[in-house]
């Protein structure tokens, strides 16, 4: 799974909307604990030596 | 009497004559065997000084790792990038065979799966009633000391290879028992672990 193209995705977002730190993560019911946990390493910081924080704040959506 | 007095004198002058010759043999064997590179005695004081800087790191190292996780073999959390520290909070874990409460086995699973005699509707009852004594316990004890206030936080160590829908069955009966923060323990791809 390409996770540094999502990352890439979020620091977009995150310079569209600087003040915003929430962000609903949303899954099927079988997806493995280790896939959310590498989306969630995606979206709550950027990628590097030079960690900033993106979306910090995730809720887990519920189906 | 003085002839007494004379012949003591003589004996403390003998004695002393005696005494340093035997000192100064005494001294040359030391030196030879100084020289010879054998230690002549082990000095305490050095040891002890260390011993004592060692006892102080080690009392401070212990104090600094603030939480146990309980690692079993059926476990293996998922490696992730965050730099977050965990907390000691109620720790529920999520084996593919099992869910525990701190190290109280609580749910048997069937297939990875709740089995449907323990479900009303989402919450799993064995589980409800285990967090529900621990967030007593936590309760009772923020009323009593202000400075452990109840935080409304769980831990949560998962198997990688569990699936979201049971996770989130997890969280929702954690939900109904006033645990609505969720950390995740994983391990941290230098070694350590964090949420």
């Amino acid at each position: 799974m390409d996770f540094a193209a999502l990352n890439a995705k979020m620091i977009e977002v995150k310079a569209a909307f600087p003040s915003e730190t929430k962000v609903i993560i949303g899954a099927e019911g079988n997806i493995p604990y280790e896939s959310l946990i590498q989306t969630m390493d995606a979206i709550r910081e950027t990628f590097g030596k030079e960690r900033k924080l993106l979306f910090s704040d995730v809720t887990l959506a519920a189906m | 009497m003085a002839s007494s007095g004379d012949s003591a004198v003589r004996f403390s002058e003998e004695d002393r004559e005696r005494m340093m010759f035997r000192r100064a043999l005494s001294r040359k064997k030391r030196r030879e065997r100084e020289a010879a590179g054998e230690i002549r005695e082990l000095n305490i004081v050095a040891m002890m000084d260390m011993m004592t800087i060692i006892l102080v790191f080690l009392l401070k190292s212990y104090s600094a790792s603030s939480v146990s996780v309980t690692a079993s073999e059926e476990v293996r959390p998922p490696v992730s990038t965050t730099r977050s520290t965990p907390k000691d909070t109620v720790a529920v874990t999520i084996t593919p065979k099992s869910i525990l409460v701190g190290d109280k086995k609580v749910v048997e699973l069937q297939n990875s799966a709740i089995p449907r005699s323990v479900l009303d509707g989402r919450r799993v009852i064995p589980l409800d009633q285990a967090l529900r004594k621990e967030v007593d316990k936590l309760k009772y004890i923020a009323a009593r000391n202000p400075s452990a206030p109840f935080n409304h936080e769980l831990s949560v160590i998962g198997d990688r290879k569990i699936p979201y829908d049971l996770l989130l069955t997890v969280l929702y009966t954690a939900g109904q028992d006033e645990l609505e923060n969720y950390r995740f323990v994983v391990i941290q791809k230098e070694g350590e672990q964090g949420p």
